[in-house]
């Protein structure tokens, strides 16, 4: 998968329009990163690559290229 | 002998907290936010001295005045609640009495959370099925709101207490088909939506450590937990596979689905549901914003909606599917 639509995809699915997304985006300092803004996450990781993030998973990530690593830094160009 | 849903009604108590009262008490707390994506603008709380048994009792006794119905020739009483009045007796059995019903008819209550809807009517079909009972009232009462700890705002905003009143009855036409019932009970589900203490494994302990999570929600072990990442992970999994198999076991196709009902947990998660299913939105019921999640009477209050408001029509099928606290699921295709 192409990195760009998978930020597109995650910003999409938080609703953070005005924000940039990146491998440094850090998705635990955005407010928006609440209650809902997991539920979102798991949704959009679970449509576009058919995984399921645990919630010790969500644990563990801080950044989006963590989040990569976790789901696997290869299936991403 | 088949059976057929009659009757609805529900009772919701009357003391109701909106977002912007849960918001007055967590000051940064987005109430917006949860009538946008959650889809609760208010849920209805039961009164310091109102059970679940009270509440039972008022939905049944407005199904039966506001239909007439001959409180006689009710034969069995099925109560599904996770909160009960006492360890014993049971609740159904006091409602009996509650209702002035005849004593030569059976009842009891089983615990089940936001699949309870689905397993009373695949029990009830066997009762009639199986010509035990001809009229039977099916319950679901639940007050979840006593479980929740004062500061626990994210539970006290997505849950609402309620009652529901089904008459299911003998009839010719098969009005409740297949059922596919499921259940996953491991520790590591079973711990995801859970009060750990105040039954036999864990007494109720009046000095629980008081725990708080990175938004300052707090809640006991003497309180309702529930992991909502987790929760999530269980439905998207879970209900897809449900709804093809119900489907496939009542041999019918998703097209051949009038209307969708599904437990109104919350309306993100429902709206991902229907997307993930294909269903298409006019199919697919998605209110809980004056109610909250009512847990097991999520699905009669919205079938009872969907019949006055006419969505629903005579001869119809609907497909109603329950999932939650257990783990445990469940779906089938009514037809009223």
């Amino acid at each position: 998968m192409e990195k760009t639509v998978f930020f597109n995809a995650i910003r999409d699915g938080l609703e953070v329009e005005s924000q940039i997304i990146t491998e440094e985006t850090n998705l635990k300092e955005l407010p928006e990163f609440d209650s809902i803004g997991v539920m979102a996450l798991i949704a959009t990781i679970d449509e576009l690559l058919g995984k399921t993030l645990t919630a010790k998973d969500l644990m563990s990530i801080t950044t989006v290229r963590s989040l990569m690593e976790l789901i696997g830094i290869e299936k991403f160009e | 002998m088949y059976s057929k849903i009659e009757l609805i009604e529900y009772y919701l108590p009357e003391t109701i907290i909106t977002n912007e009262d849960l918001a007055a008490l967590r000051p940064g707390w987005q109430a917006s936010k949860i009538e946008e994506k959650v889809g609760i603008r208010q849920r209805h709380i039961s009164a310091k001295n109102e059970t679940a048994l009270d509440l039972a009792e008022k939905a049944c006794e407005k199904l039966i005045k506001n239909n007439g119905y001959d409180r006689k020739k009710i034969d069995f009483i099925v109560l599904c609640t996770q909160s009960p009045d006492y360890f014993l007796p049971t609740s159904a059995c006091m409602l009996q009495s509650r209702l002035n019903l005849r004593t030569n008819i059976g009842a009891f209550d089983f615990n089940l959370g936001c699949s309870g809807y689905i397993y009373g009517l695949a029990i009830v079909k066997g009762l009639i099925q199986s010509s035990i009972a001809k009229n039977i009232l099916l319950v679901t009462s639940e007050t979840y709101s006593k479980y929740i700890y004062p500061n626990d705002i994210a539970l006290r905003s997505i849950f609402g207490d309620a009652a529901t009143a089904t008459i299911v009855s003998s009839s010719e036409i098969e009005g409740i088909k297949n059922f596919v019932l499921g259940t996953d009970g491991r520790d590591e589900y079973a711990s995801n939506l859970i009060v750990k203490n105040g039954g036999m494994r864990n007494p109720y302990n009046e000095n629980a450590v008081v725990k708080a999570d990175e938004s300052g929600n707090q809640n006991t072990d003497n309180n309702l937990y529930m992991n909502g990442p987790e929760i999530f992970n269980f439905t998207i999994n879970t209900v897809p596979p449900l709804v093809n198999s119900t489907l496939e076991k009542n041999d019918l196709k998703i097209e051949d689905i009038n209307y969708f009902i599904f437990h109104q947990a919350n309306k993100y998660m429902l709206n991902y549901l229907r997307k993930k299913l294909k269903i298409s939105e006019e199919k697919f019921y998605v209110d809980l914003s004056d109610t909250g999640n009512t847990v097991s009477s999520s699905i009669p209050i919205t079938l009872n909606n969907c019949i006055s408001k006419k969505i629903v029509q005579k001869g119809q099928k609907v497909l109603l599917c329950g999932f939650g606290v257990g783990y445990s699921w469940g779906a089938t295709v009514i037809e009223i």
